[in-house]
């Protein structure tokens, strides 16, 4: 029932009665987008970074695979974007084009750009903070287009210091939106965690070189809808109010908290980089002052902007759907996160089904990479623990790809985990699987 | 209206949600949240409730006066909340009805007549606001009940669920009965025989009407009913957000204080005062306007004699 001209359709979910003089307020607010691919899109600029340090080489089909998969990513380049690939080794270098600047696609630069790939060859160590900076460098001089990375590496950043890599993903943040795919199992699962949470996308393994061109098409093609560049959700929070989280809930758990950026005292921007026809889920909580009984306050008013090249912020058009406690609803072209003071406990302790289900998917994540860390750290008791709380939780929560992935080392004739089975892919597997989540469903 | 300011740290309200743009407390509507009209020959309350966010009731009286020598007009328009702005839908709806009415009984319609004439008018302003601000793909609209009160005879109109009743004061022969029935859902799966009224109200879709002020591409089709009382009694019209709690007539008629006839104010607040106390889940506007040829004709004043032919 919204308009035709939307960008935006939302939903807040939430229970708005608080106990009296508590101040914690919780709600969802689902966001489905509609890009527009007719109206004007924004160009898409694309960087390939391709680790071809020496452990690429082995075994030898490796490597082939890798270049099978960025020549599927550079067939979905769409005519017109801008692209280049980095090879990666100590050091980040052009493979093409060979001058420090992004090309124009067209059938042309497409089989220029797979005949210098075929040239590449493995040898040399792993510094992703300085194959980021080089992409970094390509990607500034673009700042109207939507900017993306994809970062393919089989390896641990080994040859440059933990420092490096965390300043130059510093420096990055903002400039370009990084998909990361880890090959095989040597690579450092919390090394691709902290630059996809720092630099907005998605981490994933590829436990098979030969799966790795279906992943990059599709990345690559996810990326060519994107037509919403730059979207930031704009919280306002009352004055004394706190921001406990801002959480991306789905399709994948997301911090967005640590990326926030002030716009005014009550005001903060957090990033969500571009958007395609998508839905996306988020959990906010915010601390407010307690209001006396019976009184109601806003505890947050959230909008998505877009922020330009020129650096001022544009509405989006939008609206949310608001569901009083009634049943009866209402939109509004903002989504109003709202706290309600009462004595009446049958209000008061009723937990809103979907900020349930974030916060158990949330539990769910935390559980299982508990266990995994457990198990690393070889205390098996707290291990199967955890895991067993992960168990119960996927199977309340309906998550039934990390509940198979749990079932294969369950033993439910002793209820224990078999950890010893645990491969070094099936825990990446289960690790990655733990954050990866549906979005909820929008009745 | 005005700018507001919040009364906890005197910034300024937002108008549009009403919640103050500094410390966020929502500020009340001084001018809707809780109406009481008093014109004498009538008189209604209308409550935003205990749990909606703002009143989308309206009411509108018009009484007598030596200008208007006609009778008691009473207005009750409940905005459909799932519409755009269905506040200025029940205003715009009730104030345009008002007027209307005390125009074509100055020209000598019938009240009858001149309640067909108040739907249309009103359901022509809904209509319009539909251009006249953001509306999110969905138009204005409210449901409707009138009544007029003259000498001799009581005229209700209505669209919608909101509701009329006819309560004879308690030693008259008449029994109190309800003058409207519902354009709703339920109504219409009870009155096919499709459901029993139990099983039609436990059902999600009971409270959906089927008929409204506002433009959905249909004529509007009044409904009009007139009565001519054999003894004194009062009329009451409400939104839902009464008859909700009340829906019997026995049990309204049993809520009406039996001063109601000398004090119709004291009878709409009590009758608010009873939904409130049993939830207030939804807004709430009572009129009550009395009907007494004794008090016609000795203790209001003579204009309200009837002048229509």
């Amino acid at each position: 029932m919204t308009s035709s001209t939307d960008d935006f359709t939302g939903a807040v979910h939430q229970n708005p009665y608080l106990a009296a003089g508590t101040r914690e307020v919780h709600a969802v607010i689902t966001v489905d987008a509609r890009g527009n691919p007719e109206t004007a899109a924004p160009t898409a600029a694309e960087v390939i970074i391709v680790d071809c340090s020496g452990s690429m080489g082995f075994p030898a089909e490796k490597i082939v695979k890798v270049k099978e998969a960025v020549r599927a990513a550079i067939d979905e380049l769409r005519d017109g974007a801008r692209f280049a690939l980095i090879a990666g080794s100590a050091g980040g270098r052009m493979l093409w084009p060979a001058e420090p600047a992004l090309a124009v696609a067209d059938s042309r630069t497409r089989s220029q750009a797979k005949d210098a790939l075929r040239r590449l060859d493995p040898g040399g160590g792993t510094t992703i903070g300085a194959w980021l900076r080089l992409a970094g460098q390509l990607l500034a001089e673009h700042p109207a287009a939507i900017r993306h990375a994809i970062l393919l590496t089989d390896g641990r950043n080994q040859h440059e210091s933990a420092e490096q890599l965390h300043a130059a993903v510093r420096d990055c943040a903002g400039l370009f939106r990084c998909d990361c795919r880890g090959v095989g199992t040597d690579w450092s699962m919390a090394e691709l965690r902290m630059i996809c949470s720092a630099l907005g996308g998605t981490v994933d393994l590829v436990a098979e070189p030969a799966d790795l061109a279906e992943h990059f098409r599709a990345l690559m093609a996810t990326s060519m809808r994107k037509s919403i560049a730059e979207v930031d959700l704009r919280l306002w929070t009352p004055v004394g109010a706190t921001v406990r989280f801002v959480k991306q809930t789905a399709p994948t758990l997301l911090a967005l908290s640590p990326h926030r950026t002030h716009v005014d005292p009550l005001t903060s921007d957090y990033p969500t980089a571009s958007w395609g026809t998508e839905s996306r889920d988020y959990h906010i909580c915010i601390d407010v002052e307690p209001g006396g009984v019976g009184e109601e306050k806003l505890a947050g008013r959230v909008t998505f902007v877009q922020t330009g090249a020129h650096g001022s912020a544009q509405r989006l058009r939008q609206v949310f759907r608001h569901t009083e406690p009634d049943g009866s609803t209402n939109e509004f072209p903002d989504a109003r996160i709202r706290a309600i003071w009462t004595e009446d406990l049958a209000l008061s302790t009723v937990i809103n089904d979907k900020v349930a289900l974030v916060t158990g998917r949330a539990e769910l994540a935390k559980a299982v990479q508990d266990g995994l860390a457990a198990h690393r750290a070889t205390e098996a008791d707290l291990a199967v623990d955890c895991l067993n709380r992960a168990r119960k939780l996927a199977e309340e929560y309906d998550e039934d790809s990390v509940l198979a992935r749990l079932d294969r080392i369950f033993d439910p004739d002793t209820g224990t985990f078999q950890l010893d089975q645990l491969s070094a892919r099936e825990e990446m597997g289960l690790d990655i699987e733990s954050t990866k989540t549906t979005p909820l469903s929008r009745g | 209206m005005p700018g507001q300011f919040c009364p906890h740290c005197a910034e300024q309200v937002c108008q549009r949600d009403r919640y103050c743009e500094q410390c966020g407390a929502w500020v009340a509507d001084l001018r809707r949240d809780r109406v009481e009209i008093d014109v004498g020959v009538a008189a209604g309350v209308s409550d935003r409730g205990r749990r909606h966010h703002r009143n989308e009731d309206a009411l509108a009286l018009r009484g007598s006066g030596p200008s208007r020598n006609s009778a008691a007009v009473a207005i009750v328009c409940d905005g459909v909340s799932s519409s755009a702005r269905p506040d200025e839908a029940s205003e715009t709806a009730a104030e345009v009805a008002a007027e209307s009415l005390v125009t074509a009984l100055q020209t000598h319609n019938s009240p009858a007549a001149a309640t067909r004439l108040a739907i249309h008018a009103a359901d022509k302003a809904v209509a319009a606001l539909a251009d006249a601000g953001p509306t999110g793909g969905k138009t204005p609209a409210c449901t409707f009940v009138s009544a007029i009160v003259t000498g001799n005879t009581v005229t209700v109109g209505w669209v919608g669920d909101s509701r009329a009743y006819w309560i004879p004061v308690a030693h008259a022969n008449s029994a109190p009965t309800r003058l409207t029935s519902d354009d709703s859902w339920l109504a219409q799966v009870v009155e096919a025989g499709i459901l029993s009224p139990a099983q039609a109200a436990a059902d999600r879709r009971a409270h959906t009407i089927t008929a409204w002020l506002g433009e959905d591409g249909q004529q509007v089709e009044p409904h009009v009913v007139t009565i001519e009382p054999d003894g004194p009694g009062v009329v009451v019209i409400c939104t839902d957000g009464l008859w909700n709690y009340l829906d019997s007539v026995e049990e309204l008629a049993a809520a009406v204080p039996a001063q109601a006839l000398h004090d119709p104010l004291g009878a709409a607040r009590r009758l608010v005062e009873v939904a409130l106390r049993s939830g207030g889940r939804d807004n709430i506007t009572v009129a009550v306007l009395p009907f007494a040829s004794d008090l016609v004709d000795a203790s209001i004043a003579p204009h309200l004699a009837m002048t229509i032919s």
